[in-house]
């Protein structure tokens, strides 16, 4: 099944061939965030394309929108440990306020995927293009999401030497955000 | 250039740390910090800074609307923008609306003190 089957202008990703690209560029651009900017070897990265209708989720999600023609939505899905190291990595130079870790711990990954994507989107721009990404979302303590129709999920699993985190590429995105944003609580721009 | 009086605006408290970190490292002054659009312009008008950093995506108003109304206020302001897209057509808008430069994260602190730099010595005494 393609997405692309409408006459598909003014957008990023117009064929299946476009999506791949765009899907290796998310994979390439994060592990490099990994290995040259946090210091995190990497010990393997996989991608696969399913169409199974759940998705298993570790401890913590964050969800960003690319408002192209497709709505395509992307994830960043971690391990708590290997999130908790970034953390620790991404915020060493500033000083934050005690007792306030889940909460920074939740900003530095929404400020992960809202970079690393928005690094991606650069490479993918053309001057007739015009799209918006969301401001991020963070989805806690949901461990899967189930009974999707009509969606298509990219996965990625990135296994680190300090713990995993899976991308998932999805479409169309909005279908997606409103099944997984129907569950009470699960999707949250709120400080805890 | 020491003590400039910078405003930062950012919606992500991170960045907004990280910058003011920075920026006070540098020697700058940061008067103000600000999470949205609306809040950056409310705050432009009781610090006055000298230059402005302004993140292109926050939630409920863009950077680039931020800009307009700033600039509206005063045709002078200083805003750079800081962002992770470097879209061509964002950045257009931005300095079709009245920035006067961008810079892409992640950037390393020597970048964004040439580009405060470069922005005040430039457009500070027009």
């Amino acid at each position: 099944m393609s997405f692309f089957k409408k006459e598909t202008k003014n957008c990023i990703v117009k064929t299946d061939a476009d999506l791949n690209k765009f899907i290796a560029a998310i994979v390439s651009r994060t592990v490099s965030f990994f290995e040259e900017e946090a210091q995190i070897k990497i010990i393997s990265a996989n991608y696969e394309f399913h169409e199974e209708n759940y998705i298993d989720l570790k401890r913590l999600t964050s969800i960003i929108s690319v408002n192209d023609y497709l709505k395509m939505t992307v994830a960043f899905n971690y391990d708590a440990s290997l999130l908790h190291e970034i953390f620790i990595r991404y915020t060493k130079n500033i000083i934050l306020k005690e007792g306030e870790t889940q909460f920074y711990i939740e900003e530095v990954a929404k400020d992960l995927i809202n970079n690393l994507i928005g690094n991606v989107l650069s490479r993918f721009g053309q001057p007739d293009v015009v799209f918006e990404i969301s401001t991020p979302i963070i989805v806690r303590g949901t461990e899967y999401v189930a009974n999707f129709k009509d969606i298509k999920i990219y996965t990625t699993k990135i296994k680190t030497e300090l713990g995993e985190m899976s991308i998932f590429c999805i479409l169309p995105g909005t279908l997606f955000l409103d099944q997984v944003c129907g569950i009470k609580g699960a999707c949250t721009d709120e400080k805890p | 250039m020491k003590n400039l009086k910078i405003m930062v605006v950012d919606d992500s408290t991170i960045m907004i740390l990280t910058i003011t970190k920075i920026l006070k490292d540098l020697g700058y002054n940061v008067v103000a910090t600000a999470r949205t659009g609306i809040d950056a312009i409310n705050k432009y008008s009781i610090f006055k800074p000298d230059i402005i950093t302004m993140d292109i995506t926050m939630p409920d108003l863009s950077g680039v609307e931020a800009v307009k109304n700033i600039i509206n206020i005063d045709p002078k302001a200083l805003i750079i923008m800081v962002t992770s897209q470097g879209q061509e057509q964002l950045v257009l808008d931005s300095i079709y609306s009245g920035a006067k430069a961008y810079i892409l994260k992640p950037f390393t602190t020597e970048r964004l003190k040439e580009t405060i730099e470069g922005v005040y010595e430039k457009y500070s005494r027009l």
